[in-house]
């Protein structure tokens, strides 16, 4: 046989042993296993405060926008964005109400009336309450990799379609927190967000998610 | 006829509202083509664009392609595209713009904007003038379709604006500022008929 050929299948076989490494589908036990996981720590998860960095990957372009920053989130509907690289920005949802510090100035709207921050709003809050699971205007499927149980969500609604192909929710296998969120647009560029050190259940104030 | 004299005189003061043209503007003996005094591979912006009273912030990132096209990719913080552009030397794609924004007038201007920006405008010959009060140079260039206006700096190393106008419906103004290292760490763009203010700082390049 040729050295070329064996390079090619050997190229093929690795590359599909990868594959099913880095993706293996889960039977209806597993996911039973995921979804009671991932309830039972939303019930007992106060509070998280964790380390982010975000990484915008272009497909075209071969290229990231790398943001960083400090994530704070509180039941039942706080969160706290905090972005300190490249740039300062903080967005805080108290339920729908959005505020937005950027370059000093203080802005409040309601989710609702902002497509985008609703969509991302209710991605946040429901893989963190694991609502989204459940979520009928998103079809799931799971796999895993070595460490995380993976969800994958293809919208369902023709609006949310429109902007977003998919997302998918990594949940750390020891104590279900999510590890990392990704989000997949019609276009092929796609975010991912990974939480770091997490902090969970410590005590957060009500004033984090208060901008003046 | 008396609805003519109205239409007249608000045409008149839409026309005086609005030009693009610098003022006090004397015409020199100067021949060279400019020599645009800031170039960029690609560069992110942190980004402010108002449109109609509604805000967006988030991320531009324009970047020169091989073969020298533009792409000019807007996005909000958490990373969701507004709009993805490409600017060839002569024609425009939108890659992908978000619905509610996916209007042809805004993209046209934007188009025009961003094509005044990454320095992809005329090539025409134009005619250079000295801008009285500030002692700026201006270099003037027409074609078919635009007029406009580039000013810079005394000693004509600074881009400092640029205004172009295809009517009254279609003008832009950029204004570069704070220049660090021979580029603009500011970038003001607006578009006065449909109240769009792009305001861009410069994060890398």
């Amino acid at each position: 046989m040729p050295m070329r050929k064996i390079f090619f299948i050997l190229v093929f076989f690795t590359a599909g042993l990868l594959v099913r490494a880095q993706n293996k589908p889960l039977d209806a036990a597993t996911i039973n296993k995921v979804k009671s996981g991932v309830a039972d720590c939303a019930a007992r998860t106060i509070t998280i405060f964790s380390d982010f960095t975000q990484e915008k990957e272009m497909s075209i372009l071969n290229d990231k926008i790398i943001t960083s920053g400090k994530f704070y989130f509180k039941k039942e509907k706080q969160l706290r964005w905090e972005y300190i690289h490249p740039f300062s920005y903080v967005i805080t949802i108290n339920g729908d109400e959005i505020t937005i510090r950027n370059d000093g100035k203080i802005s409040s709207f309601n989710s609702q009336s902002n497509r985008i921050f609703s969509e991302v709003n209710k991605i946040i809050i429901g893989s963190v309450r694991g609502t989204l699971l459940d979520d009928d205007t998103f079809r799931a499927s799971y796999s895993q990799s070595n460490g995380n149980f993976i969800v994958k969500l293809t919208p369902l609604s023709p609006r949310l379609k429109e902007s977003l192909q998919e997302i998918i929710i990594h949940f750390n296998k020891k104590d279900f927190t999510v590890d990392r969120l990704e989000m997949i647009e019609q276009g092929g560029d796609f975010t991912k967000i990974n939480f770091t050190d997490k902090r969970i259940n410590e005590p957060i104030s009500d004033e984090k998610f208060i901008l003046r | 006829m008396r609805s003519l004299f109205f239409a007249s005189i608000i045409l008149i003061v839409i026309l005086g509202c609005v030009s693009v043209k610098p003022k006090d503007l004397r015409q020199t003996a100067e021949s060279s083509n400019p020599i645009y005094s800031f170039h960029f591979e690609k560069a992110l912006f942190r980004a402010s664009m108002e449109v109609k009273k509604n805000e967006l912030t988030g991320l531009v990132f324009i970047k020169k392609m091989p073969d020298s096209t533009y792409r000019i990719v807007f996005s909000n913080e958490f990373g969701m595209t507004y709009f993805d552009l490409e600017i060839h030397e002569d024609s425009f794609q939108v890659i992908y713009c978000f619905e509610p924004m996916n209007k042809k007038m805004l993209l046209n201007i934007l188009e025009i904007d961003f094509r005044l920006l990454i320095g992809n405008n005329s090539t025409s010959k134009g005619k250079w003038y000295l801008q009285e009060l500030t002692n700026h140079q201006v270099y003037h260039v027409k074609d078919k379709k635009f007029n406009t206006w580039n000013t810079f700096s005394t000693n004509c190393d600074t881009l400092l604006s640029q205004t172009a106008s295809s009517n009254i419906f279609n003008q832009t103004i950029i204004n570069y500022l704070a220049y660090r290292d021979s580029f603009p760490s500011k970038i003001h763009i607006q578009n006065p008929f449909i109240n769009l203010d792009l305001k861009l700082t410069l994060l890398s390049k």
